[in-house]
Order: C-alpha cells, then structure tokens, then sequence
C-alpha cells in the first residue's frame, strides 16, 4: 500500500548531477580531490582505519609524510616522486590502490585530476565548512531586474548560467496565504485576503513588506518557529524510556516561543541554551533556557542503572549540539577518529567535559529543578527571592565550612554498628578508630544504627558530631562510582544502663557543599528528601551534625544514632550507607553556631523564610542545567571504542583542533566559554547552519541538501556563495536577528513566484534547488491541525502554558501508567482546540495526527523531516474526530452563508479560504453538484461533507 | 469477496464520466512510473558506496532468491524463564536453594538481585518431545506435539539487561529509541503484496503496551511510511479506518470523487506529482476501509479454527492475534509483529511469579502458538512463512532477592542478557533442531552463543537480503539492522 509514497527527499538524483559543478581551470583539493578520497580511500586510509598510518583525513599523513615504502605519500609538484601516483597507476596487482580484489581502479580523468593537483603543488584546503565565510562578492546577470535584493542575485546568475529564468510573480491571494503559513504557519483570512489584493493592486512592493513586518511582529509566529527549534532540541513531555513518565518542562517550549516572538539574538538564544545557569548572576528565564539540555531522556525502568543513563544524557547532549549548530556528524568520534572529517576520538572526550559535570543524573523526579511562577509578572520578584536565597545559602554554608576546617576533630573509636534488617555491618578499629563498612547483601531500607560508648564522651560535651561515608573502594570510585546513599533522617538518642532513652535534637547540619539537587537540611525532620550521593557516591562525603545543646554522657551510657536511608535507586538498589565514620567535638564554637543570635542562626531563619515565600509562589516547575560543585567534579576519560565501560585516559576540556584554529576560544574553557565559541566571530559553522535550516523550511530544501551533515560526507551547497552571504548577513549585519533574516529571504523574488511547475523545468530540476519557480509544500504536521483549525473557526488564541489534550483516537491512549491520564476537554472549552504546539508530546504514544504527518516523537535531535504521502493521513484529515469537529463548524460557517448568499457565492469563498484563490469554473461546479446532490439525499450531512471536501484538497494541504 | 466487489464498485462510478476513466488510466501510469523511480533512486541511495555500481538492486526482488517471503513475529514482553520452558537443566535441580557461586556474580550487572542470591532450581518437569527429542517443559502441552516443526535456539545474547532498551535491540538491533525496526526494513526492502493492507501490522495481546511503544515498530530513519500500522481486534482495527457517525460509504465516495475532480483540477493548473500521489492516496483509504475491516474479522471463520486457537472473537487476546496473523499472512501482509506480555517473572507480585502468572500466560500463549504453526502447514503458507518467537533476554538461574531479602512468597529470576532462547519455523528453516548450548544452569552459553546481530543477519538472509547490503547512509555511517560490526548468518538452521 505505503510504497507509491516515498518521499520526494529520495527523487532526488537526477536533481543533483544537474548542481554539479563545472571545473574550473585551477585544482581545488575540497572541490576535485576530497571527493574521490572519500569515495575510493579512507575505507582503509581514513579515521577508522588508517593503514601504513596514511590518512586522507589529515594534511600531514599525506603531504610530505613518509609512508612504508620510503617515499612521501605525496611530494607537491612532483607527481613522479608521489607514492600516491605510483600506487594508483601502476599495473603490478599487489600495489594498486585501491585493491583490485576490492575496488575498481581510478578512471583515467580521477588520475589526471590527482597528477594536475600534485604538479599545481598538492595544496590541501579545508573542507568548505570549515572555513570562516566570506563575504562573496554579488553577482550580476542579466535577470537582475526582477531581483528584489542580492539573495536573488545570487540564484539569477545560477539561473542564466543554466539557461533558465525565474518564473512570473505568485498571485497575490496565495502569496499571502504563502507568506502567512510560512511566518506564522496559519492562513490569512478573508478580511486580510481581501485588504492585501488590494493593497498589491496599489504597490505590490509596499503592500508585501508591510504585510510581512505584521506577519513577524504576531505571536503566531513563535509558534510557528519553535516548532522547527523544538525538534531539534528533542523536546518532549514525558521522559522517554522506562515508563515514559510525565515530565514537566512546558516552560522551556514558552521560553522559546518568547524567545522567537521576542526575536532573541540567535548568539544569546545559543548561550542561554548551553550555559545559562554559568551566566553571571542569572535570571530565571536564562536558568529556564538551560532546560533545553534537559530534554534528554531518563530512564526510569526499575533495575535500571542511573550512571548509565546518565552518561547517555551526556553523550546525547554532545551529539545534539553538534548537530542543532554545526550540522556536524561529531557523534562518529563517540567510538573512533571521524572516518571523513577531522574530529579524533580524544577530542569527543574533551568535548564530554564541559557536560559532564551536572547535578542531574537521571534520577526519578529530573532533579535539579527550578520552579518559575505562572504569571511573567512575577519572573523579576522570584529571580531576586531564588539570588537572595543562593547568597545565603552559600554564606551559611561558608560559616560551616570554615569551622569545620578549624575544628580539632577526634576519632570516635570501639563503635557498634547495626542495622535494623538483614544488612551487616562489620567495624574495623585497627586504624586506632572505628570504620564500619557492610558486608554480604545489603537490603533495600537499611537504617544505620551507630552506638557510641561512654568512653568517647564522658569527658567533654559533645558540640558537634561529623559523619562520614566513603564509597567501599575509594580508591576505584571516582572512575567507577558504586551506587550512593541518601540519607532521609538522621535520630539520636542516650540509653542509659537500664534502657531509658532521652532523645537528643539537632538543631541543624552543615553539609560538605553549599547545594546539590537535595537539601541537607532534610536529614533531621522524618522522611525528608535527605542529603547523600544521588545515584552515585565518587568521593568521601561528610555532613556535621549540630545538637541544641552539647552533649554528655555519664558512665554506663551510650549514644545511639539511627540514620535512615529509605530511598532506593530505581526501585532496587539501596541508597544505603555502606562505609563511614564518626568525629566529634567539643569545640563550642558550634553550640555558638546554632544559638539564637548567631550570624548562622539569622541566616538559617531567613533562608527559610525566603524558601517559604518562593514556595508560596504559584508556579510550575522545570528541569534545569546545575554545575556540581567543583569539589565533587566528575573526571573525564575516554570511553575506549565508545564503550562507558572500558574507560582510558583522563582529558581536560577542549575544542576539537581542527576548528579551534579557525575560531580560537577563550582561555579558561567551561560549558559558557564553549557556548560563546559556537557564536563567535569566526565559527565557521553556526551561522552557516542555521540559515541553511531556515532556507529548507521556507523553500523545502536546504541550500546544503543534506541538513544534518556540512561534513566531507555530507552534500555541497548548491550555492555557495548565497549560503555565505546569508550567514554573514546574519552573524554581523543583522547581529543574529533571525527575523531580519526571515525578513530578507521572504522578500526575495524568488520565494515570491509562482509554485506552477512546468514538466520541463521538472525534468531538470525536480527539487527546485535553482528556485526557477516558488516553493510549493506540504503543510507540516502542525499546519494540518492548526490549518483546519483556522479556517473553520475554531482555533483557540491563547499562548503557552501545560501542555493540552484534544482529542485522540479510541484505545490510543494506553500509557505505561496509568496515572498519565488523556483527559479531552469537552466541546465548549477552548483548550481543545490550541494550536498544535501545545499537545502534550508523549515520546512512547506520539500523537497520531502529528505521526501521521511526519511529526518525529523527539528521542532524540532530528534535524530534517522526511514528507510522506500516505493513505493513514487520508484517514486522518477525513474520519479523526478533531477534523470531523473542523468541517462540521465549517459546515455551520457555509449553512449561515447559505441562508443570505448564493450557494457559488459561498463555496467560492470558502475555496478562496482554504487555499488563497478563487476556484476554477469547473471545480466551483463540482462543488456546487455535490452539496446540491448531498441535499437531496442527507440535507442534515449536505454542509458538512462540502466542508470536508475543501479541508481535504490538496491545495488545502499544501501551501 | 469484498474486494473485488469494491473494485468492481470503483470501477463502475468511474465509468460514468469519460473525464473519470482518462484519470485513472494516467493516473496508474504515472503513479506506476514515480513508484519505479523513486524507488531505485531510495535504492541507490540505501546501497553502501562501492557497491552501487557492481550490485543494482532489483525492483522489488531481493538480493538473492529466498523461500522466506513474509514473517509473523511473536515477542513474549518481559522476557519469559528459558529454564521453565525450553532450557532443561537438571544439574541446576540440584544446587536448587544454595548460594549462588560468586565467579557467577563477578562483573555482572543485575536489575534486582543484590548480593549473594540463591541458585533456583527449575520449577516444571521437562520431558522429551516429537522424533526430534526437543525438551519442553509441561507448561506447553500443545506446543510439544508441534514441535519437529521447529528449530530452537538455546544461546541468544543481548548486552542489555533491562526491557525497554533490550526490546529496542531485538527489534531494531540498537538499544535506543529511534532506529528502524525489522518489519520496516523489510518492508522497504521488499514492499508489500496487498496494497489494499498495511505491509507490516503490529498486534498486541491487550494488558499493557510495551514500555517504549510504537519506537519497537518506528521506522527510524527510513520514511515513515515503513513503520509499522498497529491494528486493533476491537474499536476501529486501523486507526480512523471507520467513517464518521453519519457519513455512509455512498456519501464518502461521492466526496472522495469531488476531491479528487478538484485535486486533477489543481495538477492540471500546478503540475506537481505529489498531487497525483495525493488521488491515489485518497482513493487507497478508501479501499483499505473495507480491506482492513474484513481482514480483521474473525468471526467468520469456522468452529473448528475457533477451537484450534481457542478464539474468542472481539476479544483482545494473543490468541485472536496469531489467527489474525494467519489472516493477514494469507492476504499477503509482509510481517507481522505480535507483542503479548506479563512475562517479567521476578516473583515480586503473585502475577510475576514462576509459581503464580507465569503459568496463566503459558496457557494462554500454548494453543495459539501451537495452533498457528498447524495451520499455516495445512494451508501450505508454513513454508514460505518465518515464524520467530522469543524474548529480549533470559532468566537467571539464581532467584531474585529484590531489596537484598530471602524471604518471600513467590518464586521469580531476575533478566539475564547472557542467554535466552528463541525458536523459529517455515519459510526456509530447518525444522526439528536445537542451535547451541548454554552451561550446566542455562546461565551463559557453552557452545554457539548467537549475539542478536547474527540472529538478525540469519533472519535477513532467510528472507533472500544480503544483511550488509540492506544499508541506507545516515549521519555518516552505513546504517544496518545489525550494526556497524560485521554478523554472521548461522548456516544451521537454515533447511
């Protein structure tokens, strides 16, 4: 059935020999001599492979380089001299290159283009996107008068060179229905069909640029422009794997709604993104932006491990940011040097640096996260409550700190260590004091309990107790952490000789650093959400513990604590204690600390006071980006052949070399730095990519074909220089406004003419990639919906907030859990009928419509949309209930029109409005015969099918 | 049959306009021809480089003559005990209750176990079956007397040990979300032979959906159109199949005639192929609106199957779906993906446990699986039909200890990647033998561990593809079903 649908992406071949270029008389090594490489050579000499040490990928493993016959691979100008000419032209079957069991030989013309490279002097040049743009100069041709800017000045001179010429201006009723999907993804309506025909008829020119500066300035046009970031970003509602749980995160789809409706510099738009929370003083949107890498999907399956997914978050965010900026393929280099492009396996390593060292690690509720209010009025009063409340976090915990430095501590020694279930502990007083460790099985709900004798405090009150806990191997944990423990109450209490107990109160604890995604003050008040290493302990942790008054214990007495560690990690490990220790003191200087009328004692009153008032606060919550702190960094290593498991030597942050000497990065390399890089003045990528991206929305193909490869591997731009001028425009003369640059394609001529295509220019140019005619699309998943929405009147205006549920088809909507309810609202309410961007997005049960229609279920970055054309989206526009809802209220629109206008009359305007023209004369018949014929047989269906009719037409579903 | 009466009706309304009758004639040519095209450009395209130009694939044919030409795929989620059903292991009697030898524990991953578990023994009596001598467990009655049709496989491996990632490597041979699955390889490899159907069709046995959805059927990178069309045995069996309340099928088709009147007007005036494409489309739905329908009933169907399967019609039931799954084969649906499931049996609730579910699933799944390979025989499509079952991953020979506690209630294993059985029939297999051993527990394979890829690669092959030359270029690298590392195709269990 599906087969007659494949994508016009794979008719491509005839369209891409016709962009071929010709030679020109000088060698151009990316242009003539690269290709071949790739094609015949690095199977063997490339980054995988690099046999006798040869690679074509690197410069200085050819030029010059002596291979195993003793001669230089390649000797610039003297081809006689080169192995390489040797190798390829000789006749002896054990030397050809390639291997003649393997490979064809090189044809004469690839020989002749090696020698004429060698004896030209063997330059070897970067690979055209890994060289900064320049700003090329404009071509003239003899089309130029229709040009309206240089952007078409560039695609006419192609044309001329072609033989071929533009074709005549779009009419102005699907111009603007062109313009308004493409800007806004919403159709124009009748009032504004109307005001611009005759607006065009007056001043084409003005009545165009007016009409796209109002069509950039609606809210409807974020909407539209998130949904293409949203996508690449893999923005989803729920987790992913597992049990695909419910995550809320909607206030990162806003921000970027806002951030395109607000036209956000692309270079702060990038920034935020990546580093926002390193930002010098924060604000909540710029933490909320950081969420953009939280999107990555958890996996909240029980038994499974959260190192392990947390290192796939990792690895995923690399991948995805060097796909959504640099449309590169760096997530080869995972497992081995890049095969094509000059990436070398360390260098993904380093690149692992800057996003290794986060406080989130998969855990069960996407801890850290930040809670930003519901109403934008309250954004400056909460961003000033969250500063003040980290100020004085960090300056209690300062206090801590510094005394605890000071504090002369003492080894508890002859400990007994308990628990309250069938995990052991064993105690080791060897060292001169007690360390206690588990040994066997540990069970899940271990509670520690320690009993220290008399005799460790019978002398001096007891000012203040420190724990310790060590993973079982120190000494193999940072590398290979075990699973950490979370400790959620900590209880002490004395036992005298005959059995009483008197509890003792702590009256606070200072934790080893100022703020990890759970609180350390949790660990006094039952069940909180503790403090501890969640999931993973790497390093020694310790938390003091600070009694209202010291403690004394008389002879014959004992002190029990129990710490209880209730949490499990995913369902099965236990977050126990497995090793530790204790010291005291009786340094009162801590008593001092917890005394009303301390310094610390005010700071503790007011942190919860402001954490009160924050939490007062209606609001929602969002998963964001947290540096850990610099104490309990994560070493980076290379992951041998890609596998986590096999870990190699330790690196330190970098950018990879081969960019770094085209775009050199600031000093002191963190995640912010490495975000700058990506938008500064000489990347050579950024700028390149995305205007690439939103060349493909706009006219259907990318400038570059191949969206989420600028590599050796990946396809040349049709036209260079355009692309080059494009992204200099963008970078430095619009300073990354992307809706300047909208602004300028969109008044182009060439996204201006009309989409007739004649069987000629088809035959040469199937693709459209010379824009002889104007781009002619499918509307995308959201326009379907958002389309059919707008025209029969039911859209809802309203912008942003928790994802919706409108309807879905029956037995659907069966989720791993069932608490993850899809509750439609009814038809009186407005949230069944949102624009497309707000549907909840669940990655396990993508919403049909949105599949149907090609919408990917974001796991992870998708950087191009494959059309299909199938007979599943027949069924949806016709039978779905979300669209039968939409003809049957278009359907009322035409019955109210019926009652005071002809019939034509009617259906000719509501032709006009699902497709931005007026219908031809037999069409406006075939209509008129159906709703005539329909109501003699089902008068009450006679509207409703017409509707039907004209949501289904093709030129209803393209624009 | 339905069909045809529907064609006949097709074709009657659209002689009644000279108008009409000219489209489809153009239509079909053109259609025909952009199937052709696009068709070998996806091909040059999918074929790796360096074999494009000595290895030109055919148009539907391929890469070598083959029996396989469909496949029914039945996947127990969970992972169901190799040890209670193909995987006789009576040295693990034995050691039945002691503790688990550490040299198994060391550098092993576990969902559950903690520490030291105890060794498990097996919970069934086995007995020898059929002159092929296979051991089965007496959980499966009638599967037993089918099974010298049947060839097992003892040493499956995976590397992941938890579900969602290890279905994922079953059916797409990645453990992440977003590669495509084996029905969307074939089917883009081979097409379909009903276009009135989808080619490749997912069934579910009702209870829950597997943990990560419809990625065990997407088609990855491959156009969308590859990926598999779940299908319901109650509600509308394709989604949106069924009219809207109201709209009879005589009204529908005069619509579908407007619109398609209205879309020849539009390619006339704008010349663009997709809108042809479009027609044709819309008139497929309209077809597969009775096709779907009628393939998807089986009450019609006589007693006697009924109770060869134990069917219940309108039911959801693995049951119904293996006789859906014979249906559909019939009709010439290429692959056909079933998912039952509640086979986890860790023994952490009664209806996961080896003494408690784990036996209400043997019966539901022992007469309809046993009753499939019956009558696909009778019928003669047996033998150019694969039928694959398994799970993702097996058992471990000790019991679980979830939370680090022994006492409990129910009896359960915890997921064991090392080894875990599958067995297949029909469409070129060798019937009645065992492939590889695992070691005197079941817990590692001893002889012949079988790594997914090369069970995926013997699969391909069984179905005539060349598992290195089915490959499409995606983000720089030759994308495979079995990966980038080089598989083997199991000449013995091939007939």
């Amino acid at each position: 059935m599906l087969f007659a649908a494949i994508t016009k992406a794979l008719l491509r071949l005839t369209a891409f020999s016709l962009l071929a270029q010709t030679a020109s008389a000088e060698m151009d090594f990316a242009r003539d001599i690269q290709p071949i490489l790739n094609e015949n050579c690095v199977e063997c000499h490339g980054g995988v492979k690099a046999a006798g040490d040869v690679s074509f990928v690197y410069e200085d493993r050819v030029i010059n380089f002596i291979g195993d016959s003793g001669v230089p691979i390649v000797k610039p100008g003297k081809p006689d001299d080169s192995e390489l000419i040797y190798r390829i032209t000789t006749s002896d079957e054990d030397d050809r290159m390639p291997p003649p069991d393997e490979h064809d030989a090189l044809t004469e013309h690839q020989i002749a283009l090696f020698k004429k490279w060698i004896n030209e002097g063997a330059e070897w040049s970067a690979h055209w996107a890994f060289q900064a743009p320049e700003r090329p100069s404009i071509p003239k041709s003899s089309l130029d008068k229709k040009a309206n800017g240089n952007i078409d000045r560039f695609l006419f001179h192609r044309l001329e060179a072609e033989g071929l010429e533009p074709s005549p201006p779009e009419s102005p009723g699907r111009l603007l229905r062109r313009l308004s999907l493409a800007l806004t993804g919403l159709p124009p309506a009748h009032s504004e069909l109307d005001a611009f025909e005759s607006a065009y008829d007056i001043d084409p020119k003005q009545a165009v640029e007016n009409r796209v500066d109002d069509l950039l300035s609606r809210p409807a046009f974020g909407e539209r422009w998130a949904s293409m970031w949203l996508d690449l970003v893999r923005y989803a509602d729920s987790g992913g794997l597992g049990q695909d749980q419910k995550r809320t995160i909607w206030a990162y789809r806003d921000w970027v709604v806002k951030a395109f409706n607000n036209d956000l510099p692309f270079d702060e738009f990038t920034v935020k993104q990546l580093a926002g929370d390193l930002l010098p003083d924060p604000s909540l949107d710029d933490l909320v932006a950081t969420a953009s890498q939280r999107n990555t999907q958890t996996n909240d399956e029980g038994g499974t491990d959260d190192e392990v997914f947390r290192v796939e978050a990792v690895v995923d965010r690399i991948n995805t940011t060097w796909q959504t900026w640099g449309s590169m393929t760096f997530n080869c280099v995972q497992c081995h040097d890049h095969p094509y492009d000059p990436f070398r396996h360390e260098e993904y390593y380093q690149f692992m640096t800057f996003f290794n060292n986060t406080a989130d690690s998969d855990l069960q509720k996407d801890e850290p996260f930040l809670k930003v209010p519901d109403n934008p009025n309250l954004y400056e009063e909460a961003t000033e409550l969250r500063r003040r409340i980290l100020e004085l976090k960090g300056t209690f915990w300062e206090q801590g700190n510094t005394l605890k430095t000071s504090t002369d501590w003492q080894h508890v020694k002859g400990l007994e260590v308990a628990s309250n279930n069938s995990t052991q502990y064993q105690v080791d007083d060897s060292a001169g004091y007690s360390e206690f460790q588990t040994v066997g099985t540990v069970e899940i709900k271990t509670h520690t309990i320690i009993t220290i004798p008399a005799s460790n405090l019978e002398d001096q009150p007891t000012s203040a107790l420190r724990l310790t806990v060590l993973p079982i191997d120190p000494d193999t944990a940072i590398d290979n952490p075990p699973w950490g423990f979370l400790v959620d109450e900590i209880e002490a209490e004395i036992v005298d000789e005959v059995g009483n107990r008197m509890p003792v109160c702590f009256k606070a604890s200072a934790p080893d650093v100022p703020w990890m995604p759970t609180e350390p003050m949790e660990t006094i008040p039952p069940n909180g959400e503790g403090w501890g290493a969640d999931s993973r302990i790497h390093y020694a942790r310790d938390i003091t513990l600070i009694p209202e008054t010291p403690i004394k214990l008389k002879a014959g007495e004992r002190l029990s604590i129990r710490i209880h560690c209730n949490k499990t990690g995913q369902g099965s490990h236990p977050m126990a204690i497995q090793r530790g220790r204790l010291d005291i003191t009786s340094d009162d200087r801590w008593t001092e600390f917890v005394s009303e009328g301390a310094y610390s004692y005010a700071l503790m009153r007011e942190i919860d006071r402001l954490t009160r008032r924050y939490s007062e606060i209606p609001g929602t919550t969002v998963p964001i980006m947290h540096r850990r702190p610099p104490q309990l960094a994560r070493p980076t290593r290379i992951f041998e052949r890609g596998n986590a498991l096999e870990k190699g030597e330790t690196v330190t942050a970098a950018i990879p070399a081969s960019l770094l000497k085209i775009a050199p990065v600031e000093p002191d390399l963190d995640r912010l730095t490495m975000a700058k890089w990506w938008v500064s003045d000489n990347n050579p990528l950024t700028a390149r990519v995305f205007v690439n991206r939103i060349w493909e929305q706009l006219f259907g193909t990318g400038i570059v074909y191949t969206l989420e490869d600028f590599g050796s591997s990946g396809e040349k731009p049709s036209h260079p220089d355009l692309l080059d001028y494009l992204a200099m425009r963008f970078q430095e003369d619009y300073n990354w406004s992307v809706k300047s640059i909208l602004r300028e394609i969109v008044l182009s001529y060439a996204f201006q003419q009309s989409s007739k295509i004649n069987p000629k220019l088809n035959l040469r140019d199937a693709d459209n990639r010379l824009l002889a005619r104007g781009p002619r699309l499918r509307l995308t998943a959201e326009m379907v919906r958002d389309h059919a929405l707008a025209v029969s009147g039911l859209l809802s205006t309203e912008i942003g907030g928790p994802p919706v549920h409108p309807p879905i088809p029956e037995d659907i909507w069966q989720p791993f859990l069932s608490q993850d309810k899809w509750e439609t609202p009814d038809r009186d309410e407005e949230d069944r009928y949102r624009r497309a961007i707000y549907t909840y997005v669940k990655r396990s049960i993508p919403y049909p419509t949105f599949a149907s229609f090609d919408a990917p279920s974001r796991e992870f970055c998708n950087p191009r949309r494959l059309n299909s054309n199938t007979p599943l989206q027949a069924l949806v526009t016709l039978n779905d209930t979300a669209f039968v809802e939409c003809a049957e209220s278009l359907g009322k629109k035409l019955e109210r029109g019926f009652s005071s206008e002809p019939i034509s009359e009617c259906l000719s305007l509501a032709y006009r409005l699902v497709t931005g023209r007026n219908p031809p004369d037999s069409s406006l018949q075939e209509l008129v015969r159906l709703y005539e014929e329909t109501l003699q047989e089902s008068p009450e269906k006679a509207s409703t099918v017409v509707a039907q009719v004209l949501l289904n037409l093709d030129e209803s579903l393209t624009y | 049959m339905n069909l045809e009466s529907l064609l006949q009706e097709s074709r009657r309304r659209s002689l009644e306009q000279d108008s009409r009758r000219q489209f489809i004639t153009r239509c079909a040519t053109g259609l025909g021809a952009m199937f052709l095209a696009s068709q070998n450009a996806s091909r040059a395209s999918a074929s790796s480089s360096g074999q494009s130009s000595s290895n030109p694939f055919g148009q539907l044919a391929t890469h070598f003559p083959s029996k396989a030409k469909r496949v029914i795929y039945l996947h127990m989620i969970g992972a169901p005990s190799q040890l209670e059903l193909f995987d006789y292991k009576p040295d693990l009697k034995r050691l039945d209750g002691q503790p688990c030898p550490q040299s198994f524990l060391e550098g092993k991953n576990f969902a559950f176990i903690q520490g030291t578990p105890d060794m498990l023994g097996p919970q069934f009596p086995f007995k020898q079956h059929g002159a092929s001598g296979a051991w089965v467990s007496d959980r499966l009655p009638h599967f037993s007397k089918v099974v010298d049709d049947i060839s097992f496989i003892k040493t499956l491996q995976t590397d992941q040990f938890n579900h969602g990632p290890a279905q994922l490597m079953v059916h797409s041979g990645q453990p992440r979300i977003g590669y495509p699955s084996i029905g969307s390889w074939v089917t883009w490899g081979m097409g379909t032979e009903n276009t009135d159907l989808p080619g490749f069709v997912v069934l579910l046995s009702g209870g829950r959906i597997p943990r990560v959805g419809k990625a065990l059927w997407g088609s990855g990178f491959l156009p969308s159109v590859y990926q598999g069309v779940q299908c319901r045995s109650h509600g509308d069996p394709v989604l949106n199949v069924s009219n809207p309340k109201g709209m009879t099928r005589d009204l529908r088709r005069r619509a579908l005639d407007t619109i398609r009147n209205l879309n020849q007007q539009t390619h006339d005036e704008f010349g663009d192929s997709e809108t042809l494409t479009r027609i044709a489309q819309y008139e497929m739905a309209f077809r597969m609106q009775m096709a779907v329908p009628d393939a998807m009933d089986i009450e019609k169907e006589p007693d006697n199957v009924h109770e060869l399967y134990g069917t219940e019609p309108g039911k959801e039931s693995f049951a119904n779906n293996c006789l859906l799954a014979r249906r559909l084969v019939e009709r010439g649906v290429r692959y056909v993906q079933l998912f039952d499931w509640g086979w986890d049996s860790h023994g952490a609730a009664s209806s996961e446990a080896l003494n408690g579910g784990f036996q209400d699933k043997c019966r539901e799944v022992d007469k309809p699986m046993a009753a499939l390979i019956t009558d696909l025989k009778r019928r003669g499509l047996l033998e150019d039909t694969l039928v694959v079952w398994s799970g993702e991953f097996g058992r471990t020979p000790m019991r679980e200890n979830r939370g680090g506690t022994n006492e409990r209630k129910y009896v359960g294993r915890d997921h064991n990647p090392g080894a875990f059985p599958a067995w297949i029939a029909g469409g070129g297999t060798k019937p009645g033998i065992s492939y590889g051993e695992t070691d005197e527990v079941g817990y590692s394979p001893a002889i012949n561990p079988v790594p997914l890829k090369d069970f995926h690669a013997t699969m391909l092959h069984l179905l005539g593809f060349d598992y290195k030359k089915l490959s499409v270029p995606f983000q720089g690298l030759d994308q495979r079903l079995t990966g980038v590392k080089d598989a083997s195709v199991i000449k013995e269990l091939i007939a």
